[in-house]
Formats: structure tokens, sequence, C-alpha cells
């Protein structure tokens, strides 16, 4: 390993590679900002251009892509309400209440902030402990991404927000969604004999819709008013570093949810979408006051900025050493690798150790980058809230279109865009969130597929009885339970010490 | 009844005609495919059965947001102008339809001033070029004239 990471050094210290090191940090940065541009859309439709390139260079660059697009993507998130990626989606909730308070220069900070610290975190776990995690996850059966995709399906009641029916129902719309398409075993399901939709419906321009179209809908109804940017404007005050005593309050948190994040990044199929709704429901569930999540607080932008940043190091733990991608982003880099002759596995760590290691080394500069870049940017970022929303609105309805037909090149899933933007604008008039519906159309397919595998994998027991005769099964099965319960468990314990303290407070007004 | 209550029951109607309507249409499935099919189509159901019960039993209570339609005038026109683009994007091409539909939107949202109009217009489809086109190398949608 330390032969491997001194040639790794003598590749990463080229022009090229920190040339590609830069490209891929600011654009990734670009990409991830502009709503309906995602990581993956981004490193697929670069990778064509890294063809002439030096492979540590080119991988860097896609590498460097990944963690600054998710990055990136929540600055949108903050300041227009629109997550740039997938992954951003969470840090909506909080992020842009705080740009209506005129705390979006805050915001930024907290995001930068904790983006680096999980970045930084899920490349030195991908340094040192990709192989004994890599053996781990060999053992990873359909059963156990069964349960995977279960437990993240678990997180929706968190997400219901005021009616827990409601967002339920959404999530279950989110399921019904993802089972249009082909079903594991070739058949052709709800598709109504039309042909574009034979592969599913794609997230990517079903979210755009979601987001951003029904946020240009909803953003019309200022049609003729005064724009709401322009008070914006006046609010845009405080400091880039969030304050040293509240830094060190989230420390805890932030560090926390990176872990979360290298965790389910290493999960194959959980990417940084999930692993920001469990690092904003892990806040959740620890805070005092859980229902100021959603109100703007420091907290609900930090703790999903960590998870998702983390996600990137921990996607590439099972990707490099076994070939399974642990996002879809992740999958997109596979590509990458191929393209430049590079097969995933021990000989990664052998044969080409020089650029594996400079890759990896050149991931975590990446992440450190991204946070200097951010630093010295961010304040001027803000300025894109204070553009007119009469000038905004075209231009966020052009990136959308240009987003979902960019993503697969097919008009068919703009129209899909165009419909589901009006499916969210009715939802989110109507009380009914659509965060759920997003996680739903990720966990439902993966449990579909998983579900049948493992029918045929259990053969002649059931496939209950089948997920009881795995260790790791029964391990993902506790986390389930303790999910579901968690919530009910923390209201208990919380009326347990709110009846505690007021019983003190009564003695104390006694004595 | 409330309205909110009311709304709350149409949501739930509709959540039971799509469910139903999709079951009758999985009838045909494969058992392999119906498994999971059926798992999602009656939660989805029985969900949009509770809604509506619960709003029955809270008719009238208040509760939840209450929706003026009236307020849906401006969305909707604007929802109608986002489809008119997409339309003309397959048949115009995309920086054609674009140069059409941002000015267009912008002075239905109220805006007056030309020069940003057109700084903004240009700006972002000189960006759009510069990335995709030129550097990406992805074919927009060119229809008849561009």
């Amino acid at each position: 390993m330390f032969e491997g990471i001194e040639l790794a050094f003598a590749r990463l210290f080229t022009w090229d590679a920190a040339l590609g090191l830069f490209i891929g940090v600011v654009g990734g940065m670009i990409i991830g900002a502009l709503p309906g541009l995602s990581a993956t859309m981004g490193i697929a439709l670069l990778i064509p251009i890294t063809y002439g390139m030096d492979p540590t260079a080119a991988i860097l660059m896609l590498a460097a892509i990944y963690t600054s697009a998710v990055y990136g993507g929540s600055i949108s998130a903050i300041l227009i309400h629109t997550p740039g990626t997938p992954s951003s989606a969470a840090t909506c909730l909080d992020g842009y209440p705080m740009t209506q308070k005129g705390e979006s220069l805050h915001a930024i900070g907290l995001s930068t902030t904790a983006s680096v610290i999980g970045g930084v975190i899920s490349s030195i776990a991908l340094l040192l402990i990709a192989p004994p995690l890599a053996r781990l996850s060999l053992k990873f059966g359909s059963a156990e991404y069964f349960l995977i995709a279960i437990f993240g399906l678990t997180l929706i009641a968190s997400l219901a927000g005021d009616s827990m029916i409601k967002g339920l129902l959404a999530g279950a719309f989110g399921l019904v969604c993802g089972l249009v398409g082909f079903s594991p075993d070739g058949y052709a399901r709800f598709t109504f004999g039309y042909i574009p939709i034979l592969g599913g419906i794609q997230l990517i321009p079903a979210m755009i819709g979601l987001f951003s179209i029904s946020q240009v809908m909803i953003q019309a109804e200022e049609r003729g008013k005064t724009s709401s940017n322009e008070k914006v404007e006046a609010k845009i005050a405080g400091r880039f570093l969030p304050p040293a005593k509240e830094f060190v309050g989230l420390i805890p948190l932030i560090l926390e949810c990176s872990v979360v994040g290298v965790f389910i990044g290493i999960l194959p199929g959980a990417g940084g979408d999930i692993a920001s709704w469990v690092g904003l429901n892990l806040a959740k569930n620890q805070s005092k006051h859980p229902e100021q999540f959603g109100t703007g607080i420091p907290a609900g932008v930090a703790a999903p900025e960590a998870a998702n940043n983390a996600v990137t190091g921990g996607a590439l733990i099972p990707l490099l050493t076994l070939g399974i991608p642990g996002s879809s982003t992740a999958a997109v880099l596979l590509g990458g690798l191929t393209i430049h002759g590079l097969q995933p596995g021990f000989e990664l760590f052998t044969k080409h150790a020089d650029i594996t290691y400079a890759v990896i080394i050149g991931f975590l500069c990446a992440n450190i980058l991204m946070g200097l870049v951010g630093w010295a940017v961010g304040k001027y970022l803000t300025k894109v809230s204070k553009v007119p929303i009469p000038l905004l609105i075209p231009c966020i309805a052009m990136l959308s279109i240009l987003g979902s037909y960019a993503a697969s090149r097919n008009i068919a899933d703009v129209y899909i865009a165009v419909i589901f933007g009006l499916i969210g604008f009715f939802m989110r008039k109507y009380g009914v969130p659509v965060a759920p519906i997003v996680l739903a159309m990720i966990l439902g397919p993966m449990a579909d597929s998983h579900m049948y595998q493992g029918i045929i994998q259990a053969n002649t027991i059931s496939f209950v009885q089948y997920l009881f005769t795995r260790p790791l099964s029964i391990f993902f099965m506790v986390l389930i339970i303790l999910a579901l319960f968690a919530p009910l468990l923390s209201k208990v314990i919380s009326k347990a010490y709110q009846k505690k303290n007021g019983k003190m407070a009564d003695a104390a007004e006694d004595i | 009844m409330q309205k909110s209550r009311i709304q709350d029951l149409v949501i739930g109607l509709i959540a039971i005609a799509i469910g139903v309507f999709l079951l009758l249409n999985s009838l045909k499935f494969p058992d392999t495919t119906k498994q999971f099919t059926w798992f999602v189509l009656f939660v989805f159901i029985g969900l949009g059965l509770i809604l509506v019960i619960t709003s029955l039993i809270n008719a009238k209570k208040p509760g939840g947001q209450e929706v003026d339609a009236k307020t849906f005038k401006n969305p909707l026109t604007m929802f109608l102008l986002v489809l008119l683009y997409v339309i003309m994007l397959d048949k115009i091409g995309f920086f054609v339809a674009s140069v059409i539909f941002m000015p267009v939107t912008m002075l239905y949202m109220g805006y007056r001033k030309p020069l940003p109009i057109i700084f903004v217009t240009g700006g972002m489809l000189a960006f759009v070029w510069l990335l995709f086109v030129f550097e990406l190398k992805v074919r927009l949608p060119q229809g008849l004239l561009f």
C-alpha cells in the first residue's frame, strides 16, 4: 500500500492531474448548482471528453465532479428552493427557509463546511477501510439489498411533514411510479403500450418536474407582485463561516452524519439522496426541538450536507474493490474506469496501484479544494438570489427542460418532467409532500428486483423464512425495527424528560 | 364539512380510483410480477381509504390548508407556457424555441426592462451553447429552423 502511495504522489503532482482536479471541482460545483443537472449526468456527459486524457487526470476529474456536484447542488437548494442534484433535496427543507430569513450566506457556509468535513472523512475511509469492507460487502445478497431498500422506505414516515397519512400516500404514489416499466421478470407493467416508458419512469425528469417545474408554477403566483427576491436581497447578511459556538455544537452531528453517509455510500444502490434524508432524520431525532426543522435551522442544512458528501467516498469503496457501484453516479464512474482500461478489483490496488492511490489521494484534495473554492465564491453565488423572479423563472424552466432532455436525450423524458411538474404543483398546494415520492421511486424498484431474486434464491422455503436464515439480514431487520420505533421512542423519552423536569421545577418552586 | 377536509377526501378518492384502475389492469400480470405490484397497490389504496375515512370522521374539525382554486390561474398559465415551449422544442428546435419562450415568460411575469430581458436570454443561451453544444457535444433538439 505504502509503495503504491509513493508512486501515486508522483502521478498526482503533474499539470494534467492538477488541471483535471481543478476543472472537476469548479465544473462539478457549477453542474451541481444548476437545477436539473446532476452529478450522474455531468459525469456521463463528460466521460467522452476524457478519452484523450491521462487515466489519473481523467478519473480524478470525474471523481472531483462527483463530490463537488453533490456540494454544488446545495447552493441552488438553499437559494432558489430547487435541488441541483437529488442528493440536495433534503437541504431545501431548511436551507431555503434560511434564505427567506436573509441567512443565505450563513446557510451556504454551513453547507460548505459540512460538505468538506463529510467529503474528507469519506476520502479517509476510502483510503483506509476499502479492503476489509470489500470482503464484507461480498457477503451481501438479494435479501440484504431488499432490506436496505425497506430500511430506506421507513424514513418516509419522518418526511411526512404535517400529515403522516399524506406523506405515506405520497411515498406509496412514488412506489406506484416505480412499478411502471419492465418488471424484474421482464413483463411490461403499466406502460399502456407507450414505448418510451418501457424502461420505467426516469428519476431525473420526474425529480426535475416535482421540484423545479412545480416551483416555477408556484413562483408564477407572484406575477405582477413586488419581487420577493428584492426582499431577499435586502436580507442577505451575516457571515459565511458559521460562528464558533454554533460550529462546535454541530460538530458531533456532522461527524455522525459523515460516518452514516460513508456507510450508506458503501451499501450498493443507496446514494447521496438516501443519505441526506437519513442525515436529516438523524438530526431531527436527536434534536430537542424537532418541530423547528423545516423552519430554517442550521442542523437541517449541516446534517444532510455532511451525509451526502460522505457518500461519495463510501460509494467508491465497493466500486474500486468489487466493481459494485455504491450509487447511480458511481455506476457511471464505473464506465469511466472501463474506458481507461481499469478493471475494478484486486488488480486495481496492485497492478494499477499508482493510478488508484493517486485518484484516492486526489479525491481527498478535491474535497479540500471544493471547500476553498466554495469559501472564495460562496458570497458571490448568493447573488443568484438577487435576480428578479420574472427573470429567474424562465431560466429555471429552460434549465429544467434542458436537464430532463440531456439526461437521456429523449423528448419523452421532457414530457414526463412537465407532467410531474403539474402533479408536484397540486401536491404541494394541497399539503402533500413530494420528497417521499422521490425516495420511493429510488427504493421501490430496488426492493422489487431484490425481492424477486430473493424469492428465486429462497427456493423451497418462503422469502420471509429465507430472510431469517441470513445473519446480515437479521441485522438489517433489527435496523428497520429500530428506525420504525425510533421516532415513537424518542417522543416517549422526551415526554418522560419533560415530566421529570416539570416535577423538578415544581419542587424548586416549593422550596 | 370543512373545505380542507373536502380537499383531503378528494385526494383520497383520487388515490383509490388510480389504485383500483391499476389493480384491475394488473389482473393479467404473471404471478411473479403480481406479488410486489399488488403489495404496493394495496398499500396505496389502503392509505387512500384511510385518508377518506379520517376526512369524513373529522369533517367538521378545521385542519390542513385551504386552497382557493382562483389562485391557480397564473401557475396554470405558466404550465401552459412551459408545455408550449416543450412542443416548440420538438418542432422548431431548442434555441429558437428558447428565444421565444424566455422573453415571453419574462414579459408575462410583468418584467418590462428590455435590456435585462435581452441580456439574460442571450447570456443563458450562450452559456448553454458553450457548455452543451460546443464543449459537451450534446445534440439538442434541432427542429426545422436551427
